[in-house]
């Protein structure tokens, strides 16, 4: 208990660092980017982290943290306004807003739906951020009690579970994952300095670029699937937001319910705020009265809370397994960790001996930015409409020598360039094989931790017979749990073969 | 592409770890290919065992394939405008550290936006001089980053 105190003593003594000018304006910057961003199908919030993770490589580590956490929180909520105004999720973890934002916007009610969405993610994200700052203390000790060989499991676990929950059937998502560990395998070994994979090409021997991979995938392959694939939206226009404070405490247990659920999920490796997003949907129309259910589909507020709140509280458990063991709650979180890696901070464990005071700063941070989203989200709702009126066919290609930037400014180095281009081929024909390109995201950012770590268990263990490894408890339980994810998945009856496009 | 993406997946599944088997040397346990030796392994089978089901899927519905001529035109049409975006962009990435961002950036988005976009010249011209101009200015000030 102590160590919670401590811990929130710190993140309030961290707080006059966020309120210097530099650092608001890279809050709001962020908060009002990522809004704006969010608004628009087709891009996605890993698509703005992705983007914008080398170009934070130039500025201070401070300005860094908050201008993304901005960006990240912004694009969550986002994407409930053209669900609300145009029924079109702008990412899959609005796609329940739209079922009963939509309705509302036809009925006149529009701008109450999007008030209460506005209100509902701030205080999502409050309390994602306040368990955030709970929870980490314990887990922290936990991690701190846990061996490399435990480490590899988990973060094995991670790779496959990120396959598990996503649309396609989990070979392809497993597949996507191996795809992504063998990504992080190229360069030199961190143990022993050996070069693996490098075809010769001495612009290899540093590895595979994190970011122009993640360019790649979620820039320009979504560009051209967005500009090739998918039709035109229509634009629409709202008169006034308003705050209906009766549907908020009507539903204050919905509110507490998705953002517990929301927070949870969040902190599972690779499940992000889509999942939360349905899964507390699904609970509040289950734990509705007959007369409240009726009204789902419809256009129910119970239903646009319980989803608002749980995606935005996913973004606070997110940050958990990525801070504290390096495992990316989500792929924004792995961006997240990504661009935290290019300003010289290693995550995990050892965190708070090697960068003190750095995980404070990230937790008040993310308050600052939580409290304030609320108040840039009903400023800045109204006018990211009018980018609506924007054609997808003129949108898309401009964001292209941003993708180009991107790769280039995280190293400066031309190869980078090189690499978003191929990895961004190879991300459309995946996604039009109907692999998802999420899994290897997460693969590519576990990988050099899963490989380290289980040469680090090996080499300790050399000396005896290697069973020993399976007397380990926490281990134990760990090949369970991994066990569970994959027969469960196979046993969830989805073919092999299917063909069907996997949402990446 | 369903059958392709899995196949070519194998190749270099295959590749890699024929490479991890040639260089894995003892002690194993310490050896830097073990681990990719292991992965590429089961990437070699995921992707055959995906490669056979679609294989396995096609047969059976190879009897309802009586596709329209229509619909073979659009994927024609479709797989034209692919070819032509990843050609331009790989024109793009390319040219970028040759000819500068600020005239690559101009040209591609004149033939992005006139041909894929559809836009007018009146729509084009000014977002391509805009974004070949504006860009590396707000990247260098903004953000502190060197421009190709």
């Amino acid at each position: 208990m102590d160590e919670v105190v401590r811990m929130m003593v710190g993140t309030a003594a961290a707080l006059p660092n966020v309120f210097t000018l530099s650092n608001m304006t890279y809050c709001l910057a962020g908060l009002v980017f990522g809004i704006a961003w969010g608004a628009v199908p087709a891009l996605t919030s890993t698509m703005a982290m992705a983007l914008l993770m080398g170009f934070s490589a130039g500025m201070s580590l401070e300005g860094a943290i908050i201008f993304l956490l901005g960006v990240y929180s912004g694009s969550v909520f986002g994407g409930s306004i053209s669900a609300v105004c145009i029924n079109i999720p702008g990412k899959p973890n609005s796609v329940c807003t739209a079922i009963e934002g939509y309705p509302l916007f036809r009925r006149g009610e529009g701008g109450t739906a999007l008030g209460t969405a506005i209100i509902a993610s701030s205080v999502g994200n409050v309390f994602g951020t306040v368990v955030l700052i709970i929870c980490t203390p314990f887990v922290l000790a936990l991690a701190l009690g846990i061996g490399a060989w435990e480490v590899f499991l988990l973060g094995l676990w991670g790779v496959l579970f990120s396959g598990s929950i996503t649309d396609a059937p989990p070979l392809k998502g497993w597949l996507a994952g191996l795809i992504g560990l063998s990504i992080a395998f190229v360069g030199a070994d961190s143990i022993s300095g050996e070069i693996r994979y490098t075809f010769g090409i001495p612009a290899l021997y540093g590895g595979v670029s994190f970011v122009s991979v993640l360019i790649g995938l979620f820039g320009f392959a979504e560009i051209a699937r967005g500009l090739l694939f998918e039709a035109d939206y229509k634009s629409a226009s709202l008169n006034r937001i308003r705050i209906s404070w009766r549907q908020l405490r009507d539903n204050l247990a919905t509110l507490f319910n998705g953002s517990a659920i929301g927070t949870f999920v969040g902190a599972l490796p690779a499940a992000g705020a889509d999942v939360a997003a349905f899964l507390s949907y699904t609970v509040s129309r289950r734990l509705a009265s007959p007369k409240q259910r009726a009204e789902y589909g419809k256009g129910s507020y119970r239903g646009i809370i319980a989803a608002e709140t749980a995606d935005n509280a996913s973004v606070g458990g997110d940050l958990l397994p990525t801070l504290v063991l390096a495992i990316p709650g989500s792929t924004v979180a792995a961006a997240f960790m990504g661009a935290l890696n290019l300003q010289g901070v290693v995550v995990g464990p050892m965190i708070e001996m090697s960068h003190p005071g750095l995980m404070e700063y990230v937790f008040a941070s993310l308050l600052i930015v939580s409290l304030l989203l609320g108040i840039v989200g009903y400023l800045v709702a109204k006018p990211a409409i009018a980018l609506l009126s924007v054609p997808r066919n003129v949108l898309l290609p401009s964001i292209m020598p941003i993708c180009v930037m991107g790769a280039f400014a995280a190293q400066n180095n031309v190869v980078d360039i090189y690499i978003m281009l191929v990895s961004g081929v190879a991300g459309i024909s995946l996604v039009m094989a109907g692999i998802p390109v999420a899994p290897i995201c997460i693969g590519l950012i576990l990988g050099p931790l899963v490989d380290l770590n289980l040469r680090r268990a090996l080499l300790i263990y050399q000396d005896q017979d290697l069973s020993v490894l399976l007397t380990r408890p926490i281990g134990l339980v760990l090949i369970a749990v991994i066990a569970i994810t994959v027969v469960g998945s196979m046993k969830a009856g989805k073919d092999p073969g299917a063909t069907s496009q996997a949402n990446p | 592409m369903a059958l392709i993406t899995p196949g070519f997946v194998f190749v270099i599944a295959i590749a890699m770890a024929v490479t991890a088997a040639v260089q894995v040397a003892p002690p194993l346990t310490t050896s830097a290919w073990l681990f990719p030796l292991f992965v590429s392994a089961a990437m070699a089978i995921v992707s055959a065992v995906l490669f056979v089901g679609e294989v396995a899927q096609r047969r059976r519905s190879i009897a309802a394939a009586s596709v329209p001529a229509a619909s073979t035109d659009i994927v024609r049409a479709t797989r034209a405008r692919v070819a032509g975006w990843l050609a331009l962009s790989a024109g793009y990435a390319i040219a970028t550290p040759q000819v500068g961002f600020e005239w690559a950036t101009g040209v591609f988005l004149i033939f992005a936006l006139k041909v894929f976009g559809g836009a007018s010249w009146r729509v084009t011209l000014p977002i391509a001089a805009a974004m070949a101009l504006l860009l590396p200015v707000i990247f260098r000030r903004l953000f502190f980053t060197l421009v190709p």
